[in-house]
């Protein structure tokens, strides 16, 4: 027979229970576990979640990030793209310099290419479609000397700028991409032509591209004097 | 035995105001609000494209860090000045007794109706969860910021749900915040709470209906209310 339950009818108002304690460490081991979690799943895509919200309500396009991309510039404003103007340059240590009008640029083979856009602060776009000029056109239509072994990317969005090795600019899929998803490179993504470098985080792929010059000696980029990792590789960190 | 009666305490007519909140705990919180809303401007500038313009993106994380810090500073900067006013929070939100409980079962209904809720102390059950959760959001945010900043320098820090859970307490601490500042400025029986926080004190008769349990154990402290 079990014994009679103990009453308790003078239990103080009192009795305390670490219930605030609880609150606080869970928030934060909710989110310990959650980078965690969310780390192996490969990301949730809260901006991306949010973004499907603003692609539902047209009012809210801009407002919010699309379609998973973020928008990142360094100077305001963004450079606005003008066919009539607009030059693409390529010198340096080549054989054969040119300045590309839009015209000559629309005008040069492109192919397309299927690729995922990782970003260095976390976030991803998976298959973006692309479609612009390889490197191999490139190299063709300039020749690079013997001496050229680093390839500088110049930004219209001054003093943005990045550069790469040969062996690096000639990766499978990299591109001078002028067109994203089947549309016309989008001003906030770089119209009209940026760098896309699949292999490399996000910070590499040089926006509103203008200049590319052949270089004998190796310059740090915009975001590598700034603290960047020049160890761009996408997929070193433990979860991938 | 003495036939005289003992001596009558007799109460001069108390204040009407009660001291509710420190210079320090008021200067925190003011801290708190002011870097609250610079990290969220800037935060928002860095996330969405329509404020990407508005401010560039390395001057818009400069200064996400920057209020950051400044939070930290103050932070540690009053708690070394005056510990015991960070103590007297930590150990009012760190427990909830039996009327705690019994109030947080009442649901959401008590923010906006406390007649039928049992007394409550210094901070009520409500206080008490939001200060915690806040400050677990806080910390949450601090560390998956830090993250982020050092994954930019080092691939070994980069997670790729770090960004998400920075969203997501983002999106939870907004939601409280609005829900703060809905009670302490427009909700018409917790509004009187707002002077608390700014010149310290509150209506000691609003105090008595809200936190009756708190102005009983400090009119029990001192008697003597006509200082």
């Amino acid at each position: 027979m079990q014994p009679e339950e103990p009453q308790h009818p003078t239990e103080t108002p009192r009795d305390r229970l670490p219930l605030g304690r609880a609150a606080f460490l869970g928030t934060i081991a909710a989110g310990a576990i959650g980078v965690g979690l969310i780390s192996r799943m490969g990301g949730m895509g809260v901006g991306g979640i949010v973004g499907s919200i603003g692609n539902a309500v047209p009012s809210m396009n801009g407002i919010v990030p699309t379609n998973g991309w973020r928008i990142y510039n360094v100077q305001d404003p963004m450079p606005t793209f003008d066919p009539a103007s607009y030059t693409l340059t390529i010198d340096g240590e080549v054989e054969n310099p040119v300045r590309l009008t839009w015209s000559d640029v629309q005008d040069t083979p492109m192919v397309t290419s299927i690729s995922d856009f990782h970003c260095v602060t976390g976030w991803s776009v998976e298959n973006v479609h692309w479609k612009g000029i390889t490197p191999a056109t490139v190299l063709d239509l300039v020749k690079p000397k013997a001496t050229a072994k680093h390839v500088n990317f110049q930004s219209l969005e001054e003093p943005y700028f990045d550069q790469l090795t040969m062996e690096q600019f000639t990766l499978k899929d990299v591109l001078l991409a002028t067109e994203m998803d089947g549309l016309p490179l989008k001003r906030v993504h770089g119209a009209p032509m940026r760098l896309v470098i699949p292999q490399m985080y996000g910070y590499k792929g040089v926006k509103w591209l203008s200049h590319i010059t052949f270089e004998p000696e190796a310059t740090r980029g915009y975001w590598e004097t700034r603290g960047y990792d020049a160890d761009a590789w996408v997929g070193r960190d433990v979860y991938h | 035995m003495s036939t005289t009666s003992p001596p009558v305490r007799r109460a001069a007519p108390p204040s009407t105001r009660v001291r509710r909140f420190t210079g320090a705990q008021r200067l925190l919180h003011l801290v708190l609000a002011v870097t609250f809303f610079g990290m969220l401007w800037t935060g928002l500038c860095l996330w969405s494209p329509a404020l990407a313009e508005v401010m560039n993106r390395p001057l818009a994380k400069q200064w996400h860090f920057y209020f950051a810090i400044a939070l930290g500073v103050a932070f540690v900067l009053i708690l070394i000045l005056r510990p015991r006013d960070i103590r007297a929070i930590a150990r009012e939100v760190d427990s909830l007794d039996r009327d705690d409980r019994t109030w947080l079962r009442g649901g959401p209904r008590r923010l906006f109706n406390h007649r039928d809720a049992p007394q409550q102390g210094w901070l009520n059950a409500g206080q008490k969860l939001n200060t915690a959760v806040t400050i677990g959001l806080l910390i949450v945010l601090t560390l998956t910021g830090l993250l982020l900043w050092l994954g930019e320098r080092n691939n070994s820090f980069r997670f790729s749900g770090t960004v998400d859970v920075h969203d997501i307490a983002t999106i939870l601490i907004v939601l409280l915040t609005c829900g703060h500042l809905y009670l302490a400025l427009v909700n018409r029986t917790t509004r009187a709470s707002l002077s608390g926080m700014v010149d310290g004190t509150v209506d000691r008769e609003w105090a008595r209906a809200h936190h009756g349990r708190w102005v009983a154990e400090i009119e029990a402290e001192t008697p003597d209310q006509s200082s």
